[in-house]
């Protein structure tokens, strides 16, 4: 039973600190990357994975309802093992500093996007997932390969 | 859903709405700008951050809309960190949003700035950018309700606004900004 008290809210947070202004398709694949982390680690638990999520916000009552219907599996999952993400619009552009930004998977064009983003390494490697409904600016997702633990 | 940059691109055209006022305030400036009058691109939109004149431009609602597209810029890596894509913890953005501490220092922001979210509210077709658009308002109206109310009522009247504003409301509250009660239909 994933459904419980911890991991609604555990879920919801990360959902809510990731995507608290995505759309439904957005908001659903961040939160079903977890879902699919949790599989392929073999854990029940949110909290064993949550290390690679932002989690700085308090769930959001849409968030919570979000995660309650992952976790029920009352939701189809359309993001085909998604385990990664990132915001094109939010990564480094061309010609910009870089600072802490993981830029390893060099340059790309990310839609309307006026300059070239940086992208991180594992893009490099892993395959991409397009979902429709999600702005390609905003997010793009990835899966591991394999079905192995992901960190 | 429609590409975020439209967003923006309605405030651009915003700016087309005050061109009297402008062109009284600092008319070499405000013609130099590539983009006064008519529909917008989204390609012109996602020139906009790096628009050159517009960055010289320093008439009042130039001042509005730079410190604007900052804000949204702001706002996006604040609810966007990238974990996945950064080395060590994220790097959120600190300090106040642009537009607050403009508006602080220069009051008379808020007037153009108020005007330009309600045009974009009205015309608003990403979610995202809707919900920054009411948020950047409420953010904006402490001390004169009015703006965040005028920028709620222009949203377009439909299911998926309702649903927008009782998300907008609920990050309002969470967040403990201001006027979160001044964000409803009512």
């Amino acid at each position: 039973m994933l459904d419980t008290k911890d991991n609604i809210n555990d879920l919801a947070k990360i959902i809510t600190s990731e995507a608290s202004v995505g759309n439904d398709a957005e908001r659903s694949s961040v939160g079903f990357t977890v879902l699919h982390r949790m599989r392929r680690n073999a854990t029940a638990r949110v909290k064993d994975v949550w290390s690679g999520y932002a989690r700085n916000q308090s769930p959001r009552p849409w968030a919570i309802r979000l995660a309650t219907t992952i976790l029920r599996n009352e939701l189809a999952d359309t993001t085909n093992g998604a385990t990664h993400f990132y915001s094109p619009q939010y990564m480094p552009k061309e010609g910009e500093t870089t600072g802490r930004a993981d830029v390893g998977g060099g340059l790309e064009q990310s839609g309307h996007l006026k300059k070239k983003n940086f992208r991180p390494g594992y893009a490099k490697t892993f395959p991409r997932v397009s979902l429709p409904d999600v702005n390609e600016e905003r997010f793009k997702f990835w899966r591991a390969p394999g079905n192995g633990a992901v960190r | 859903m429609v590409q975020y940059g439209r967003g923006l691109a309605a405030l651009w055209l915003g700016l087309s709405f005050f061109q009297p006022a402008v062109l009284a305030g600092d008319a070499p400036s405000y013609r130099q700008l590539p983009v006064i009058n008519g529909r917008v691109t989204l390609d012109e939109y996602e020139e906009l951050p790096y628009n050159q004149a517009l960055q010289r431009c320093t008439a009042l609602d130039c001042r509005a809309l730079k410190s604007l597209v900052r804000s949204f810029d702001f706002l996006g890596r604040r609810y966007f960190p990238n974990t996945m894509a950064t080395i060590g913890p994220p790097q959120l953005p600190r300090g106040p949003v642009p537009i607050v501490r403009d508006v602080a220092r220069h009051p008379q922001l808020r007037g153009p700035s108020c005007k330009l979210l309600t045009v974009l509210a009205k015309d608003y077709f990403d979610w995202s950018v809707g919900l920054l658009t009411v948020e950047l308002a409420s953010l904006i109206s402490k001390g004169d309700r009015q703006c965040v109310k005028r920028v709620v009522m222009a949203l377009p009247k439909n299911k998926e606004t309702r649903e927008l504003i009782e998300n907008a409301q609920e990050g309002c509250v969470a967040q403990h900004e201001p006027n979160c009660s001044a964000i409803s239909f009512e």
